[in-house]
Parts: structure tokens; C-alpha cells; sequence
């Protein structure tokens, strides 16, 4: 029988720790998540059965400490050239089982690029925070505070409005910076993170990038309060929630980079997002292939394996080219951002257009094909025993995220059509 | 909102009372459930059932098919499916699972107490139960299935395992059936509709069965997508017996007469679920402002664009619903409920539906972003709920082996109902 390791990957793209990472996290996979994984709805708050999970991945295997150099502890990733191929895998091996935990463990590293990564490794920083995730068993999460009360697209929307719109502010005093705001729904947030990465601007209502400022704050500085989790309609092991930095003393170098800087390698996490994004979608992808193969082998009409069928057949193809298509996708995404010297640097305007384009026709797709084949399930495609309408659920949440779709359209109409008023 | 005038539907065709019946409907989703929101997210199970009473006991919707000598309404005639529609949609609108408990309740008792189809031993029998128990009553239907192997040698119907058999000693029938999963509420139906395949017979039966008959073992609540308040669990009928007259109809025509009315009942309630996502996205619409220069949200031409197609899909479901419900109330212009002509229809329009309700309320959920699966605002229930109805109408391909038969005249194409 076919398996999902049939779907076609660039394997002339892949990194030299492919196999072992796709392997280990497999393993951890089956063994200490989908055992359990039925239950994780009604954990959403506490996380009672989902944190050991975390902890054996994250803590226990050392995940968490992929991205920060060898001598700090880590893994070096962020030196590699792989960098991007490498993650994919880890999170879509993570997404087969719960792409809610796959955003959850990629989130991590969400904020650690900025200051990880070659070329823009801010080796300070590094050595700062490594010992938090290098020096533990314990599961350790990071966020990006970006989102505000009152839009969390506008501050992704940096072509067109600057920043302007950013209510966060930090204001340099003496060696320090004072934050103040409230942001919600980062990854991560509800209790779980130990280090945020906050978007503020240092003069409000400036559409001067210079202005816009990503500052490090860990989660136990004075003045940094989180909220209870959100409940939603999907990925329970992703905690979001309200975050209020109410007069929040950091040293001034906790700011990732500088006046002009920050922007630019904001940006970076952008196109690192979405490629994060289409990871979760094919890696979930793959699982409602595994269970549909067992339902359309195993369930019968007029005396056949429901796959015989034609019509179903017609929709069983459209699935698997869906999913054949995403997964050439995302690690030709992956690629571009693994190799700055041939597609240019992972925070360019056309990278991010791209990973955009392509984030939200995974989305899509994966959408539109999930509701398919719940339709072929008849009532087994409401029930969680089935397994697919969680995936439904979640990727749902996942082609909503990063600005939603609307945004992804702007800015892929902008590069490539050079729209100048949108 | 006054859905009436902003989603035109044929009021020409409704007498004032079935408005009026909406509107205290209307009334009550409004004291229940949509007032309570913020209670519903976080004790549905609490709020639902007292809700169910007041709609089903208090005003009275349960006893709408039967006799006035039994306390019912006896409007059991065609033209019910007006007027039915009409407080669907606003039950709908409500609670999507309230909805379609009731719709398949409904979809049940016109089997037996329907004008034409009237049995009099079962209406003495149920009647009482629906007027009289002021208890809300439930009817859950357990109908032909997808199934494994194993059950290849059993009975089946059009392609599908019939999950029950009967068969008749002396003057009862004696029904067997393991793991069978019905369509709704199996942990808490007070009656069953089951159909049943009979040894060396081609012709399935389908058998009233109540739900305290000796023998009926139901299983733990399963977790599903949505539609919580049918409570839904797999049931076994070890050796139940049931009278003779519990025996309801044979054949091919009465059973797709049962599921015109069911697909009513579950297009009626999509579009009452699509009134509520209109009532969240034109709320987020009005008083989101965007790009930090003060432009409400409905004023930008790329959401506006969306909502245009949104409304578009509201309008059109509704306009369709409404002919499903005047085919059904006027057998004597387009033929009974269970006539291929009528049928074929009605299972194309509750498909077309239910897909553009799905359609509407990703779209919405689009708009809203994170809004839009945070349960605070509602919307992610009515998405739920909506993709979990869409799939009680059977798999969607075998489904239009039924229309590509009936509208091409395919000869070896069936498609299982």
C-alpha cells in the first residue's frame, strides 16, 4: 500500500538532517502524541496531557535548541545553509500528528531568527537567551507580540502603513527601554511563553521605519502580565492570549537590531511564517491521507472498497494532486530561503510576496479539499474518532493566521503587478 | 433584522400565523440563546436543554402534526412545510443542533402521521408522547449505511449496509442490529426510526420503535464536529421486539418521501445559520477599522467584495429553500415527496444549500481572521455546526450518481438512496 512517504519531496533539496530529524520525530509522533491527540480539545486550558508531549520534544530531544550556535548549546542551524528545509521537515513530521503543536515548536523560533540567523546574528542576544532554551529538560516557548486590539494585519501591512499604526511603544530611558501596550493572540501567549519578541514603534504614529522596533522582554520582567487562553474552534496545544507590558524595563540592547534593522529582518519572520504555514498544512495533509486510505480500503458500497468508485476516485485524485502540489510548494519555498545567494535575501519584497502566494494557495486548497473528504466520510467525517475534522479545524485557524488572506492578496498583487495605491 | 425584507422569500405563499410562528421562534432564540452567549460557550449542555423544552413543550412545536384530540395542532398536511421552514430558519439561526434534532424528529413522525401517510394504532401510540409527557421529544433515525466487509454479507439498500435486521415471529417483529449509528441523538431519542433489511426480501422495512423498548443499548456520546445538542451515540438492539403495526413502509417511495422533508428541515436550518453568520459579519463589518485611517471595514473594496458574494449566497439559498418548501406543500402541483420528480430536487437543492452555506460561512470566518475561530464570537459554532449538517445528507459523489441518473438517464449508476 502506499504511504505518505510516496508524495514527492525535491530531494535534491533536502538537508543533511532530513532523515534523522524525519525519523526521531516520527517516532516521537506516534509514540507521544497520536496516542493521545482526542483529547487535546478538552485540555485547550491546562494542558495537562499536552505538555508532556512538549517536554519530551522540545526538552527532552533538545528541538528547542536547534537554531542557536554549537558552542551556546545548540544545534547550529542558524548558521546552516538548510536552515529552511530543515525546519520543514520537523514541522510537518510535528503537523502529521498536530499542526497545533507544529505552530506552537516552530513559533519558538519565531522570534530566535532574528537574532540566530546568518547573516544577522546578534551574538549577544544569542548568549543571552541560549542558556534559557539550551540548559533545560523542560519544554521552553517563545512568542512574537505583534498583534494589537486594534488590527494585527495593519502591523503586518508595513508597505503601506509604516508602522503608523502600532500602539506598542518603547521609549529609550538611560540604558533602558520602557514598553508599554497590550497585544493579543501570539502563539504561544496564554501562560505558555518564556520570552517575547515585542513589535513596538518609538514614535507613535511614524511611518518612518526607522521607528518600528523588535525588542526581546522575557515573560517574568516586571510590568509583563499574560492572560488566560483563548478558546477556539481548533489547535488546542497553541495558547493565545491577551499579553499588557505596563511600564516593562528591558536594557536598551534587547532590542534585536536598530533604527531601520528591525524592519528589514521583521520581514524575514514573515516569509519564514508562511513557509512555517504550508508545513503545517502538508503535514497535516499527510494524515487525513493515512486516515482516508484506511477508510476508503476498509468501507464498502455496492459490494466494493469505496475507492473503486469512480466519482470518489475523482475526488480521492484531486486530494492527492492537492497535496502532491503544497508539498513541491512549501519545500520550494523552503529552498528560497535556505539559499539567499541564489534567490536573494529571505527578507526581500519578493520573497515574502512569494511565500505569501504560496502559503495561501496551500491554505486554500487544503480547505477546500478537507471539506471534500469529510463529505465522503458521510457521518464518520464529524466524528473525532475519524481524526480528519480536527485537521479540518485546524487548518482552518492556519489559513487565517499571518494577516489572513486579504493581506497575502495585496501583497502578492503589489510585487508582481507593481501595484503602487493598494 | 428583518430577514424577510432584506432576503426576499415568497411571502405571498405564508398566511400571517406562520409569520407570527416565526417570529415567537424568533423571540425565543433570542431569551435562550443568542442573550446568552457568553453562558451558551461556556455551559452549553446546561442552557440546551431547557431551551429545548420551552421551544418544543412550551410553544408547543413538537405537537404541530397531531391530533387536536391528543392536544396537537393538526396541521399534518402538506402546506406545513411553510410554515415549518419559516420557524426552522429561525431555530437555525439559534442553534443549528436544536434545528436539526427537530428537523429529523419531524423528518420521522411524517412517516406515520403525515396527511396520506396517516397510521392510526401509531398515532394513538406517539401522540400522547409529543402533547402530553411535557417532556421534549426526540426521534433519531438510523438509516443505510457506509460499513465495512463484514457487513457485505448482510442486508443492504442501494449500495449501502442496511445496519438493522428484522424479522417477523407470529404476530411481532423481532429487530437485531450491533454498532448501528444513526443519524442524530442516539444516546437520548425517545424513538426510533430504523430502517431494516428482511431476509429474502429485496425491499427493506423501516420500523417505529420506542426508545425505552427492552433490548436497546446505547453507547457512550461520541465527540463530533458540531451539532451538539444531538447527542449522538452508536446503539445496539439486541432482539428488540416491536407490534406489527410499528411496521411503517416498505419500499423505495415512502423513504425518500422521509428524506425530502429531512432535507427541508436541514436546508431550512443552513439558512437560518447563514442569518446568524450575517448578523456576526455585518456587527464586525459596521465597527472594525482598518488601515489606521479610520476606514470601517465594510468600506474597503476587497472585504466589501466578499461580503457582496456572501450575500449573494444568503439570498440565493434562501430563495431555493423556499421553493423546496412549496414543491412539498403542493403535492398536487409537482407531485408527492417521495416521486423521483420531487425527490431528485430536493436532494439538489438541500446539496446546493448546504455548500453555499459552507461556502458563506468560510468566507465570513475569512473576514473576521482570528475573530472568526475564536469562540467568544460565535461564528466558528455556526461553521461547525453548518459542515456537520452538510455531511448528514450522505457522501456528496455517490449523492450525484442519483442526479446524473435521474436528470441523464443513466442505467447502471446508483447512488445509495
Amino acid at each position: 500500500m502506499r504511504t505518505i512517504d510516496d508524495f514527492t519531496r525535491p530531494k535534491e533539496y533536502l538537508s543533511p538532517l532530513d532523515e534523522y530529524l524525519g525519523r526521531i520525530v516520527r517516532e516521537w509522533a506516534e509514540k507521544e502524541v497520536i496516542p493521545y491527540r482526542r483529547k487535546f480539545d478538552e485540555d485547550w486550558k491546562d494542558h495537562h496531557i499536552i505538555e508532556p508531549a512538549f517536554r519530551k520534544l522540545m526538552g527532552e530531544m533538545g528541538m528547542q535548541r536547534v537554531l542557536f550556535p554549537e558552542d551556546l548549546g545548540g544545534w547550529g542551524l542558524g548558521h546552516s545553509n538548510y536552515l529552511g528545509t530543515a525546519a520543514y521537515r520537523l514541522f510537518e513530521e510535528i503537523s502529521r500528528a498536530d499542526s497545533a503543536m507544529g505552530v506552537a515548536f516552530g513559533v519558538v523560533f519565531w522570534p530566535l531568527i532574528l537574532i540566530c540567523c546568518e547573516p544577522h546574528v546578534n551574538r549577544r542576544l544569542c548568549e543571552e537567551f541560549a542558556p534559557m532554551f539550551c540548559e533545560t529538560k523542560e519544554a521552553v516557548f517563545a512568542a512574537n507580540a505583534m498583534t494589537e486590539p486594534q488590527g494585527g494585519s495593519d502591523i503586518e501591512n508595513l508597505d503601506v502603513l509604516g508602522g503608523s499604526t502600532i500602539q506598542t511603544t518603547a521609549v529609550l530611558d538611560g540604558d533602558e527601554w520602557v514598553i508599554n501596550g497590550h497585544k493579543l493572540w501570539p502563539t504561544n501567549s496564554g501562560g505558555a511563553a518564556s520570552l517575547f519578541s515585542v513589535v513596538c514603534t518609538t514614535n507613535p504614529g511614524s511611518r518612518d521605519l526607522k521607528d518600528f522596533a523588535v525588542i526581546f522582554v522575557p515573560a517574568n520582567t516586571p510590568g509583563c502580565t499574560q492572560g488566560s487562553p483563548y478558546e477556539k474552534a481548533g489547535m488546542a496545544a497553541d495558547k493565545n492570549g491577551d499579553i499588557w507590558f505596563e511600564n516593562v524595563r528591558v536594557p536598551s540592547w534587547y532590542r534585536a537590531f536598530g533604527p531601520g534593522e528591525d524592519f528589514v529582518y521583521f520581514l524575514e519572520m514573515v516569509s519564514l511564517g508562511n513557509m512555517g504555514s504550508i508545513s503545517f498544512v502538508s503535514g497535516s495533509m499527510l494524515n487525513v491521507y493515512e486516515k482516508l486510505q484506511e477508510f476508503v480500503n476498509t468501507q464498502y458500497f455496492r459490494g466494493k472498497p469505496l475507492k473503486e468508485h469512480d466519482a470518489v476516485a475523482g475526488v480521492l485524485a484531486d486530494f492527492a494532486r492537492d497535496l502532491e502540489v503544497i508539498r513541491i510548494i512549501g519545500y520550494q519555498c523552503a529552498r528560497m530561503l535556505d539559499r539567499p545567494d541564489i534567490y536573494g535575501p529571505r527578507w526581500s519584497h519578493e520573497n515574502v510576496a512569494k511565500a505569501r502566494a504560496y502559503k495561501y494557495f496551500a491554505c486554500d486548497k487544503a480547505v477546500e479539499n478537507l471539506g471534500r473528504v469529510m463529505n465522503l466520510l458521510e457521518t464518520y467525517g464529524s466524528d473525532r474518532d475519524w481524526d480528519i475534522e480536527k485537521h479540518w479545524r485546524d487548518l482552518k485557524i492556519v489559513q487565517l493566521w499571518l494577516g489572513g488572506k486579504q493581506l497575502a492578496q495585496m501583497e502578492v498583487a503589489r510585487w508582481f503587478f507593481e501595484c503602487e495605491t493598494l | 433584522m428583518n430577514y424577510q425584507e432584506l432576503f426576499p422569500f415568497p411571502q405571498e405563499r405564508c398566511e400571517e400565523a406562520d409569520i407570527s410562528l416565526a417570529h415567537t421562534v424568533h423571540q425565543w432564540g433570542e431569551a435562550e440563546l443568542a442573550s446568552k452567549r457568553l453562558e451558551l460557550k461556556e455551559d452549553y449542555s446546561r442552557l440546551i436543554e431547557p431551551a429545548m423544552r420551552k421551544l418544543l413543550v412550551d410553544i408547543g412545536l413538537q405537537k404541530i402534526l397531531w391530533p387536536e384530540s391528543f392536544g396537537g395542532s393538526a396541521q399534518n398536511a402538506p402546506e406545513i412545510a411553510l410554515p415549518l421552514t419559516l420557524a426552522l430558519e429561525q431555530i437555525g439561526w439559534a442553534d443549528v443542533g436544536i434545528g436539526y434534532v427537530f428537523a429529523s424528529t419531524f423528518a420521522l413522525c411524517t412517516t406515520f402521521a403525515m396527511e396520506g401517510n396517516v397510521q392510526e394504532k401509531l398515532v394513538q401510540a406517539y401522540a400522547p408522547l409529543f402533547c402530553q409527557s411535557g417532556q421534549p421529544v426526540i426521534g433519531a433515525l438510523i438509516l443505510p449505511s457506509l460499513k465495512g466487509k463484514d457487513s457485505q454479507d448482510g442486508p443492504s439498500f442501494r449500495g449501502k449496509a442496511l445496519q438493522a435486521r428484522a424479522n417477523q415471529d407470529k404476530q411481532a417483529w423481532t429487530i437485531e442490529g450491533r454498532n448501528m449509528r444513526p443519524f442524530n441523538s442516539g444516546s437520548n431519542a425517545q424513538l426510533f426510526g430504523v430502517l431494516c433489511g428482511i431476509d429474502g426480501e429485496s425491499d427493506p422495512a423501516f420500523f417505529v420503535v420506542s426508545g425505552d423498548a427492552a433490548g436497546i443499548k446505547r453507547k457512550d456520546v461520541f465527540l463530533k464536529t458540531g451539532l451538539a445538542a444531538s447527542l449522538n451515540s452508536d446503539v445496539d438492539f439486541d432482539k428488540v421486539i416491536v407490534p406489527p403495526e410499528n411496521l411503517v413502509f416498505r419500499g423505495l417511495q415512502p423513504f425518500r418521501a422521509m428524506l425530502s422533508w429531512l432535507y427541508l428541515g436541514i436546508s431550512a436550518t443552513t439558512v437560518g445559520s447563514l442569518f446568524a453568520a450575517y448578523d456576526i459579519l455585518k456587527e464586525w463589518g459596521d465597527n472594525r477599522v482598518i488601515k489606521g485611517r479610520g476606514q470601517v471595514f465594510k468600506e474597503n473594496p476587497l472585504t466589501a467584495a466578499l461580503m457582496a458574494e456572501i450575500a449573494m449566497d444568503i439570498l440565493t439559498s434562501r430563495m431555493l429553500l423556499y421553493q423546496l418548501a412549496q414543491m412539498l406543500a403542493q403535492p398536487e402541483v409537482y407531485g408527492g415527496a417521495g416521486e423521483e420528480k420531487v425527490f431528485i430536487p430536493a436532494l439538489c437543492l438541500a446539496t446546493y444549500i448546504t455548500h453555499a452555506g459552507e461556502k458563506a460561512i468560510n468566507s465570513t470566518m475569512e473576514l473576521m481572521a482570528s475573530a472568526g475561530y475564536a469562540k467568544e464570537w460565535q461564528l466558528e459554532r455556526y461553521w461547525r455546526d453548518v459542515k456537520t449538517l452538510q455531511i448528514h445528507l450522505g457522501n456528496r459523489e455517490l449523492n450525484k450518481m442519483e442526479i446524473a441518473r435521474y436528470f441523464y438517464d443513466c442505467k447502471n449508476l446508483e447512488g445509495g438512496i
